[in-house]
């Protein structure tokens, strides 16, 4: 964790990048844990070294243990984390990506339909419209 | 903790059409009752007299798009006829 830590405290381009393709794959949920907004903010930095694939896979992996603990509620003793936070940080990622390029999350623009729908209702038509 | 973090300032050309399939997206439109995205989807697949029909029988109609719509589109004379039926009827 000190790894993640030194990426969000420090700003150093050359080595942290280094840092940032190793941890960053695999580490999506703890690094937003911390801070979603510079996690979204780092995940669009080292686009290139973090596929979206990646990055979806991880949050809706998020979003799935979100479900499963708000099912079984707080019976583990674990404090429930809300459910859809996982799901609202899909739609913002996904969103934010196409924003910077359309192609990259391409894969993934069915998807990102459904969740502008449940999010953000008013960016759907605008989405849909793109050309 | 002094962070300061931004994306990237200058994005990269992001130029293009995003990828989704109509009938998702038509369905998503409709499932969420969005009329105006149910035309725009419609006219992509070519159901020209479909989306016309719901520009003139849903609550969220507006007859100057439907009327706009059938404009941009001279050489469909039976829009005309599907227009015409619809609103006078």
């Amino acid at each position: 964790m000190h790894v993640i830590a030194s990426i969000i405290s420090r700003d150093k381009v050359s080595h942290d990048c280094m840092i940032a393709c190793d941890c960053l794959p695999h580490q999506v949920s703890q690094l937003a844990s911390h801070s979603w907004e510079k996690t979204l903010a780092l995940l669009l930095r080292y686009v290139e070294a973090v596929p979206p694939e990646a990055v979806v896979t991880q949050l809706d992996a998020a979003a799935a243990m979100e479900q499963a603990s708000a099912a079984s509620g707080a019976q583990d003793g674990a404090p429930p984390s809300p459910s859809g936070v996982a799901e609202g940080r899909l739609f913002e990622y996904l969103h934010a990506l196409f924003l910077y390029d359309v192609h990259l999350g391409a894969p993934f623009h069915g998807r990102q339909l459904v969740l502008y729908a449940r999010h953000q209702p008013t960016l759907l038509l605008p989405f849909l419209k793109v050309r | 903790m002094q962070v300061l973090i931004t994306a990237r300032s200058t994005p990269l050309a992001s130029k293009g059409s995003p990828h989704y399939p109509l009938e998702v997206a038509l369905d998503v439109c409709r499932r969420h009752q969005l009329i105006e995205g149910q035309v725009f989807v419609l006219g992509r697949l070519g159901a020209h007299a479909e989306a016309l029909r719901l520009m003139l029988e849903s609550s969220q109609g507006d007859l100057r798009a439907a009327l706009d719509f059938v404009r941009q589109r001279p050489q469909e004379v039976e829009l005309w006829q599907v227009g015409a039926e619809l609103v006078f009827r």
